[in-house]
């Protein structure tokens, strides 16, 4: 599960976020939408743990693997300076995943680099003849890369400035496309901040439609052994990197 | 060259000097798909308690320069599901296994070893300084307490006994003597150290301070507690390379315990017993314990 891979891209896309592009063998396991890796993104002790990403696309036949991610932190910041051809350790694929059959019609609501994993989720549902509805949310037009790769249709944008799309929060549009759009869909994916993804499941709920969320967290080691990342269920606290990142939002305890 | 790194540790062989520490090992096995076994002469469990606990809140952990807070709280399933559930996968392990208990109360010391007397582990660690559980005062800040824990827990169970201390006291030698007087038949030095950072304006996390930082605090104080007693020392605290296990046994350690490194490395043992060998081989040593003796221990 540890590897050392070449990175094949590092590509800015806008001011902060960037698509990194790693090589994989065809040993790597296949991933799966919801899955995460672990980068090792500097030596200590200057970086001490680290950093999980969701993986955010993945070709078999091209053997890649594509990481979105945004500069937040010292971490990001030494990632976006990787170059092409210079190596990579990480740990994975990691995690659980988004669970979907071919009786499921989504909605896949994301906010900022929380789209991510349901960009990966949208490529595997497309592949399997799955066409779902998505709404994304973003700070600004500035950020709003890759809106072309999805379905206009079936495709809400919102910006929090106006600036592209619809204007407000993911919720605020997630409020106001629902009433029409329950009729249609069967279940919804998000992943973000946990206050948002709380007022995605409890807008889920009112409409009894079924939800699964995944969480961002702080994280130790990312295979389940310092219980360094959890989130509290009805159960009692359970790991993100083990357990999760993905949860039937309903097993959640949200406070 | 074929450099033996081999100690003897309470009368007992570890293949080498590099011992995983409680709370990055989990129950154990977890950890075993990363490493080459024969690279860790120990491994010792997460802290376990009389009853399972939930441990903290998150965020649990987090990186500051030189260091890594964490705030885990003690998360763990309790004695009874640990004998049911992890004892037996635990005990195929080739390496000597440490079973680190702890507990809020320090009656529970004496119950959890005599549970624990006949299941085959090696060594008993005491868990006297998690800075994470709701305690005024760690039962490493005081002498006696120590004393009574060490005494009441030897009763209990024939098992060869550990004393975890912290870095947060007045004088570690005072410690350290009631240690010994209690009955201790090593030490390990030391727990992480109590602090409180900032991980966002206004958002804070209490937590114990690990990580390479730590490896200057640990060093002073197992020179310090070296004057007083002659128990075997395990030194905790940044250990990274093979340079940071020379840098401990000149310090007074007889050997070493990873955590932090494995959050970044979980195969960092067979790295650093490779440093290791690298470093005696540079000396001049064939084995760990020639240059062992020659440090005085």
């Amino acid at each position: 599960m540890e590897w050392n891979l070449t990175v094949t891209g590092n590509t800015p896309l806008n001011s902060s976020h960037f698509l990194l592009e790693i090589e994989i063998p065809s040993s790597f396991p296949p991933p799966r939408p919801g899955q995460f890796i672990h980068i090792k993104t500097g030596e200590p002790p200057g970086f001490l743990l680290r950093r999980p990403f969701s993986i955010f696309s993945y070709q078999s036949e091209k053997r890649k693997i594509e990481v979105f991610y945004r500069i937040v932190g010292r971490g990001t910041k030494v990632l976006s300076e990787k170059k092409k051809g210079e190596q990579i350790n990480l740990l994975g694929p990691l995690g659980n995943y988004f669970s979907w059959d071919n009786k499921t019609v989504p909605l896949l609501v994301g906010g900022g680099r929380g789209i991510a994993p349901l960009h990966f989720l949208y490529q595997e549902m497309k592949s399997n003849g799955i066409e779902p509805y998505v709404l994304f949310g973003f700070k600004n037009e500035e950020d709003t890369v890759f809106r072309e790769k999805f379905f206009p249709e079936r495709f809400f944008l919102c910006t929090e400035d106006g600036s592209a799309g619809e204007k407000g929060k993911v919720t605020d549009i997630l409020k106001k496309h629902l009433p029409y759009l329950q009729e249609k869909i069967n279940k919804i994916f998000s992943c973000g901040a946990k206050e948002m993804l709380k007022e995605i499941y409890l807008m889920a709920k009112e409409k009894k439609i079924a939800c699964e969320v995944s969480f961002e967290q702080f994280m130790g080691c990312g295979i389940g052994i310092c219980q360094g990342c959890v989130v509290k269920t009805k159960q009692g606290y359970r790991r993100i990197c083990r357990e999760g990142p993905v949860f039937n939002a309903d097993e959640i305890a949200w406070e | 060259m074929g450099i033996n790194l081999t100690i003897n540790f309470l009368g007992k062989e570890l293949a080498t000097p590099v011992i995983l520490a409680s709370g990055v090992s989990g129950y154990s096995d977890e950890l075993m798909s990363f490493l080459d076994p024969a690279s860790v002469g120990a491994v010792t469990t997460k802290t376990i308690t009389l009853q399972p606990r939930e441990g903290n809140p998150p965020p649990r952990i987090i990186e500051v320069p030189g260091g890594i807070i964490n705030s885990i709280g003690l998360a763990n399933m309790g004695i009874e599901a640990f004998l049911k559930d992890k004892l037996s996968s635990l005990l195929k392990l080739p390496m000597k296994k440490i079973v680190s208990i702890g507990g809020t109360r320090e009656e529970e010391f004496p119950l959890l070893a005599e549970k624990l007397s006949n299941s085959r582990i090696d060594f008993l660690e005491l868990n006297l300084s998690c800075p994470n559980i709701a305690k005024k005062r760690l039962f490493a800040q005081e002498p006696e307490t120590c004393l009574r824990i060490i005494k009441n827990t030897k009763k209990a169970s024939p098992l060869p006994v550990i004393a975890k201390l912290s870095p947060q006291v007045t004088d570690i030698k005072d410690i350290a003597l009631a240690c010994v007087e209690g009955g201790a038949d090593a030490l390990n030095l030391i727990n992480s150290l109590p602090v409180l950072c900032f991980y966002a304006p206004g958002e804070k996390l209490r937590g114990g301070l690990s990580g390479p930082s730590l490896k200057p605090l640990s060093l002073r104080l197992i020179e310090e507690t070296r004057k007083v007693t002659t128990l075997p020392i395990i030194g905790t605290g940044g250990v990274y390379s093979g340079k940071d296990i020379i840098d401990y046994f000149s310090a007074g350690a007889n050997c070493v315990s990873l955590g932090s490194v494995l959050l970044l490395e979980p195969s960092a043992p067979v790295r650093i017993a490779r440093e290791l060998k690298d470093i005696l081989a540079s000396f001049g040593y064939d084995s760990l314990s020639r240059f062992s003796s020659s440090t005085g221990l």
